[in-house]
């Protein structure tokens, strides 16, 4: 790993920012726990996050205005669900507004280390992707270019 | 309008209507009925005064007959000698068979004969020369062609009427040839009609077709009888009936018209019996229609009264031991099992939902803690953590704990019966220990403005438990700090208590919910603070109210009456539970334990 992930963990309940902070900056990765959405907003358009972990029910708004929000700020951001409330409805409604993940209180913190994890590997890939991408079509440019006669 | 009252009013007008239709159809069918029948018998009785009538002409038939048919007269009609005169037609003649004229007429209708007399007078008169020229014009009245042959009827005069018989005249053995004929006649005076009156027992009254001085109602008789159709009836007035025959002359031209006037018994009777009749059907109608009346209230309306009262107050009481009374095992009891069994199910069905709705709040409350349990026993697992770090972990397990705690028991305590013990206290004692009771963090600025240390009489743990409750909300409604101030008056023997924040205040539509258990605004809690809250209240016979300006905070408001609220042992009762789900802990645990 290059560099550390930032993450960034919105809960109203102080005991579960304390404790998530705690697993994920032993993963090796930078923390930053808000209690508010409204705070959330702030932090993200203040700093780079690689992944935002979202509760359902906040004091201010609910976790899925959130999710829209972020789409359009910070639409690289992988935002996964995390909710008391396992109710279908809110599982699609996280869906349509386009939430990487979807997990349920009280959830396996093995299990949200390895979803972190992979989606933050699904992002590198999707990153690396487009570097590539990027990296081969300057290339193509270039050699087309080059076969082209010296008009100057 | 009630069912009795439109029953009772629907059956009024049916009663009134069918009576009154009754009435009228009898007035129309029945009374016609009479009135035809009425006419019918007074055109039997007219049939019988004609009858009469022609009787006495007849009568004058037998003695026209006994003259004509005789030797004597059958010489005298040719020898005209004074002696038969003398012997057979003197005053005693006319006074006995009380005839007013004699005429003898011969062959050839020369008057042989002649001699008129006044009844009245006793007095010999000579005969009407009008009526001498009325025979001598018409031969019909004289001239028969044999024995068998005679003319009797009404003849009518210019100034009078006459019964008359004209008998040819035949020898005793009733031979002829005939030599003429024996006229006799009789004016029909006022004492020839009395004696009709008084043989017939009717009223009788005669006038000629003719006559100048017809009354009205004979005019009316004059122009609708003909000698074909010579009856008729008219009713004169409500009491009365004429008879009118039309008789006709020997000419058989119209000459008379006699009246009878009769009462009008019939129709009367009629009138009477249908009076008797309606007078019956009323009665009975009034007493069927009282007999549905009573049926129907007490079988249905007083049942069904007694239902809806008992439906209502299944409502108010929320009482699931009181369902409806079943009686008898009719529709309406069935009504009343129906209903007992719907309700039974509607009770289980909304428990369930109580209960569902409960295991959703409770559920993701607890997770909240849970999740910190079980991240903390993960992190401490993992092994890798620092001392400081593992204490931390162990300070938010028990965090997690002691919140856990808190839902179970606010559960318990809500779902259980409120028992208050009214003591003595003071406003300031109660909002001292309300105040100690919450953790007032340090960005909180407190206005305490409660002085007030005049009696009141209150379950001083729970009250204080009230009032904390506010207050709590009050710290939670500023997390970034502000103003809490709490205060009372005295308004209208009401005590209030107000507790403010400077927060940011809750929208319009929440204030309806406000002490709904399961509403509640906080991301973390199920909203039973205020549940909690109001039903202290409701025990204290006060009340809640709320007040917020958006984005400047929120005043909750007790109001507490001093008047009229009962302290003693018998208010000492338990409030209902407004929570239907009562677990059996609870009820075992029953007694309010503080937390």
């Amino acid at each position: 790993m290059s560099e550390r992930k930032r993450i960034l963990v919105v809960d109203d309940d102080s005991s579960i920012r304390i404790t998530i902070s705690m697993i994920l900056e032993a993963e090796g990765y930078v923390v930053d726990a808000v209690e508010t959405g409204k705070e959330a907003i702030e932090k993200a358009n203040s700093n780079y996050y690689n992944l935002a972990l979202l509760d359902y029910r906040l004091p201010d708004m609910e976790g899925t205005a959130l999710l829209s929000t972020f789409k359009e700020t910070t639409p690289k951001m992988v935002k996964i669900m995390v909710t008391g409330y396992p109710s279908m409805s809110n599982a699609i409604d996280s869906v349509n507004r386009k939430a990487d993940a979807f997990l349920v209180k009280p959830v396996d913190p093995a299990v949200l280390i390895q979803t972190v994890k992979s989606e933050l590997k699904k992002q590198e890939e999707a990153q690396a992707y487009s570097e590539k991408k990027v990296v081969e079509f300057i290339e193509t440019r270039i050699k087309q270019l080059d076969k082209q006669p010296n008009t100057t | 309008m009630k069912i009795r009252t439109k029953t009772g009013l629907t059956m009024a007008v049916v009663l009134l209507c069918t009576i009154i239709g009754v009435y009228l159809l009898s007035q129309t069918v029945l009374t016609s009925g009479y009135v035809s029948l009425e006419e019918q018998t007074t055109i039997q009785d007219m049939r019988k005064v004609v009858s009469a009538i022609n009787d006495s002409i007849n009568s004058m038939d037998v003695f026209a007959s006994d003259y004509a048919q005789w030797d004597d007269t059958y010489a005298f009609i040719e020898n005209n000698n004074t002696a038969y005169i003398q012997n057979n037609l003197v005053d005693s003649t006319f006074r006995y068979s009380n005839l007013n004229f004699m005429i003898y007429v011969n062959s050839t209708g020369g008057i042989v004969y002649a001699k008129a007399y006044d009844q009245v007078n006793d007095l010999d008169l000579p005969v009407s020369q009008e009526l001498l020229q009325m025979i001598s014009g018409h031969e019909e009245l004289w001239r028969f062609d044999n024995q068998a042959e005679h003319v009797s009827g009404i003849l009518t005069l210019s100034n009078s009427t006459a019964m008359i018989s004209s008998e040819p005249i035949v020898k005793s053995d009733a031979t002829g040839p005939v030599r003429g004929a024996v006229f006799i006649g009789k004016y029909i005076d006022q004492e020839i009609i009395d004696d009709l009156s008084i043989s017939t027992h009717l009223p009788l009254v005669l006038y000629k077709t003719d006559d100048a001085n017809l009354p009205d109602d004979f005019r009316v008789a004059n122009s609708t009888l003909s000698v074909e159709n010579s009856l008729s009836a008219k009713a004169v007035n409500a009491t009365t009936i004429g008879g009118y025959a039309l008789m006709t002359d020997v000419f058989s031209n119209p000459a008379v018209i006699v009246r009878a006037e009769m009462p009008r018994s019939i129709l009367a009777q009629g009138q009477t019996t249908i009076g008797y009749f309606l007078m019956l059907l009323s009665a009975s109608l009034v007493i069927v229609f009282g007999t549905i009346m009573i049926l129907l209230e007490k079988g249905v309306l007083s049942r069904l009264s007694k239902l809806s009262k008992e439906v209502g107050s299944l409502g108010d009481a929320r009482d699931l031991s009181q369902l409806v009374t079943v009686e008898g095992n009719d529709e309406i009891a069935s009504l009343a099992r129906a209903l007992n069994d719907t309700t039974l199910k509607l009770t289980k069905a909304e428990r369930f939902a109580s209960i569902g709705e409960l295991a959703t709040m409770v559920g993701h409350d607890l997770r909240n803690p849970l999740q910190g349990i079980r991240n903390a026993t993960y992190f401490l697992r993992t092994g890798m953590q620092q001392v400081d770090q593992s204490r931390r972990m162990l300070d938010e397990i028990e965090k997690s704990i002691i919140y856990s705690d808190s839902i179970v028991r606010n559960l318990v305590e809500y779902s259980q019966e409120l028992r208050p013990k009214f003591t003595r206290t003071t406003p300031k004692a109660i909002a001292a220990k309300a105040l100690l009771d919450v953790g007032i963090p340090n960005n909180i600025n407190v206005l305490d403005r409660i002085h007030d240390e005049t009696e009141i009489t209150v379950d001083t743990e729970l009250f204080s438990r009230a009032l904390a409750n506010l207050i709590q909300n009050a710290v939670e409604a500023m997390p970034k700090g502000g103003t809490l101030t709490v205060e009372n008056i005295r308004l209208n023997d009401n005590l209030e208590f107000k507790v403010s924040d400077t927060g940011c205040g809750f929208p319009e539509e929440f204030k309806s919910k406000i002490g709904n258990p399961l509403v509640t605004r906080k991301a973390r809690g199920m909203g039973f603070g205020l549940a909690i809250t109001k039903r202290i209240l409701e025990a204290h016979k006060g009340s809640l109210q709320a007040e917020s300006i958006n984005g400047k905070g929120s005043t909750f408001k007790i109001v507490l009456p001093l008047t009229g609220r009962k302290c003693d042992k018998d208010a000492e009762q338990p409030s209902s539970s407004i929570l239907s789900v009562q677990t059996p802990s609870a009820e075992r645990e029953k007694g309010g334990e503080r937390p």
